[in-house]
């Protein structure tokens, strides 16, 4: 397990440099006649955006390998016996748990702050440059960082549940594999009911004026009121049952922090200051052939909120999971028979 | 958690179930202060279940158990509950080193003392993945006794040794007994081992203690028994007296059952020349195993 550790620690430093190095690639590479290099010449945004892309790489790369290195190092101890061993000492079966629970999240913390700095370093190297909002994206790395430690608290639960050491380890990455496509899913209902009836109201108002204005006619602008309801635009009937599990849990992360997957080519390459749902109204509305004033729809009653209270947000969100997933875990681990 | 003085351990009425399935049923029996105290039990009994519960391994499902020392700190209590729990890729001397840390001991001299006592001390930096079984059971035990605990608790410890490897533990086991006054509960199914160690034994059947005797009680039941077939059981009782054996004639049958070695030819010549008739002698030998066997047959060992 030590070679293991050491493995993906040597990962954690070398592959956000190699990111960072394919990003300056892309930049720069100019095969318009053969292959010939340009200078790179990026943005304050889109180095800010960069910054953001490659130091939260750790939250879609590391998943996976935390999930297997808690679950077979947990496993390895169960199995030699020093869990037994240090029960049998008189260390209480709360101490045992959770100096687990802590060491495993302690572990999953080193390892993504090595990838942070690794990645800083790698926008460095290849003259990217860093820019960390003045320090405002720290609060929401941290805030990533969080989330993703929620999950290692949930790989040891998993592991000190199960007498059967493979068990925990094919359920950690079921969950990791899975974890992407469900929060991509629930990503997709983050809007709030007020936000919506927001948009209904705006919309109105803005079919209301045209109408006035004899642009339209009553029944064009009736037709464009149902078709851009506040129900509509918040995903349909499905909303009731995603946006509860949106609110009850980090699945929207992926979606509300722009967590994409540092290797692929991102489609968005903007930093954002605020977080809003007015650019996906602005989509909405251009859907049904309505062109909207995105900068006054984002003023309504519930469409924009700042990252500081979204992070708020998703920290109270993963106190209370990392109580009710440690909990659970020791409720069973406190009861289980060890062999 | 107190206890009467004493006793080391007193285990009440546990019941340990998985599932429907009940594995220790009422299970009753105290182990004195000092003593080596053993198990005896068919495979599938509830020793190690028991072990496991004594241990903190398991919760029972009802019942008590009880300690003669204040079990909170560290190292109380020493086990070594079916396999070893060894670092494999660590040298004997670095299992006892994890083990002293884990148990927020000082590492100190007495690391290489418990490394002689178990004999590893000239392994080196040999991974204990290397070691023989017997070596690895030695070392299981060593971590076990890590911390001078009060109570030891072996599960089976020279399953699997080779008859070297058998005195070994013996010997170390009884040194650590009489040399540490420290209380051992071992159990075994290698009956003659365990007669050479334990100073008292529980005979467990079906989850539950059916007898807990002491060492020398088994011995003092043991040696040779005769059973004389004859027509003057009385005149043959004297006559075995007269040669110092102790007999007693079954009501029942007549038969006349006598305990301890004599020469039969001398008996049967004497006997003859008093004029009773033997009809036939079978004599066999009682040891712990054929007492164990009666016991769990329901037959009496008197």
């Amino acid at each position: 397990m030590n070679k293991f550790f050491w493995v993906l620690s040597i990962y954690c430093i070398v592959w956000p440099i190699i990111v960072a190095a394919f990003y300056k690639l892309a930049y720069t590479i100019d095969l318009s006649e053969g292959i010939s290099f340009t200078e790179l010449n990026i943005t304050a945004e889109q180095r800010r955006f960069l910054t953001w892309l490659i130091l939260t790489g750790f939250f879609s790369d590391l998943p996976k390998f935390v999930a297997l290195f808690t679950c077979l190092y947990v496993g390895k101890d169960q199995g030699d016996g020093f869990i037994r061993n240090k029960i049998i000492s008189g260390h209480s079966r709360l101490s045992v748990f959770m100096s687990n629970n802590i060491a495993q999240m302690l572990v999953c913390a080193f390892w993504s702050v090595l990838y942070m700095c690794s990645g800083m370093l790698g926008l460095l190297i290849t003259k990217f440059g860093v820019d960390l909002n003045g320090g405002e994206m720290l609060r929401r790395l941290g805030t990533v960082l969080v989330a993703l430690l929620v999950m290692s608290a949930l790989f040891t639960s998993l592991s000190l549940s199960f007498r059967n050491r493979a068990a925990p380890v094919v359920f950690a990455i079921i969950f990791t594999i899975m974890g992407s496509t469900v929060c991509t899913a629930v990503g997709m209902f983050a809007m709030t009911k007020k936000a919506s009836d927001s948009y209904e109201s705006f919309i109105a108002e803005l079919v209301d004026s045209q109408v006035n204005d004899v642009a339209f006619t009553e029944e064009i602008a009736d037709q464009i009121k149902k078709q851009n309801t506040s129900e509509s635009v918040r995903g349909g009937k499905v909303w009731y049952v995603f946006h509860p599990v949106y609110q009850a849990t980090c699945a929207g992360i992926q979606r509300d922090f722009n967590l994409i997957n540092a290797i692929g080519l991102p489609s968005s390459t903007s930093y954002p200051e605020e977080y809003t749902f007015a650019g996906d109204m602005e989509i909405a509305a251009g859907s049904t052939g309505i062109g909207i004033n995105r900068a006054e729809l984002a003023k309504r009653d519930g469409v924009t909120t700042s990252y500081g209270s979204k992070c708020l947000e998703y920290i109270a969100k993963s106190v209370i999971w990392y109580v009710v997933i440690t909990g659970g875990g020791y409720f069973i681990f406190r009861k289980r028979d060890l062999f | 958690m107190e206890n009467t003085s004493g006793v080391m351990l007193k285990v009440t009425d546990v019941c340990k179930n998985y599932g429907k399935h009940e594995v220790l049923k009422q299970m009753s029996f105290a182990v004195p202060k000092g003593s080596i105290y053993g198990l005896v039990g068919k495979n599938g009994a509830g020793k190690t279940t028991i072990m496991r519960v004594i241990s903190g391994l398991q919760k029972p499902t009802s019942g008590t158990v009880e300690y003669g020392f204040d079990r909170s700190g560290y190292g109380k209590i020493g086990a070594l509950v079916e396999l070893p729990s060894i670092y494999s890729t660590k040298s004997a001397r670095d299992n006892l080193i994890f083990q002293y840390l884990n148990l927020g001991l000082k590492v100190d001299e007495s690391v290489d003392e418990i490394l002689k006592l178990i004999g590893l001390d000239h392994t080196g930096k040999k991974k204990a993945g290397r070691f023989s079984l017997g070596m690895r059971q030695r070392l299981g035990i060593g971590m076990a006794m890590a911390g001078n605990p009060e109570m030891l608790i072996l599960d089976e410890p020279i399953n699997g040794l080779d008859p070297q490897g058998i005195v070994e533990v013996r010997d170390l086991l009884l040194r650590l007994n009489r040399e540490k006054g420290t209380t051992i509960i071992i159990s075994s199914h290698i009956l003659t081992e365990l007669s050479k160690l334990a100073t008292d034994l529980a005979f467990v059947q079906d989850g539950t203690v059916v007898r807990e005797v002491k060492t020398d009680e088994v011995e003092k039941a043991g040696g040779i028994h005769s059973d004389f077939y004859t027509s003057d059981p009385e005149g043959l009782s004297d006559l075995l007296r007269g040669r110092g054996l102790e007999v007693r004639i079954e009501e029942s049958s007549g038969i006349v059952k006598a305990k301890g070695g004599f020469n039969l030819t001398q008996v049967v010549t004497e006997a003859d020349r008093k004029g009773i008739n033997i009809a036939r002698v079978s004599t066999h030998e009682t040891d712990l195993e054929t007492y164990f066997i009666n016991l769990m047959r329901g037959e009496d060992n008197g």
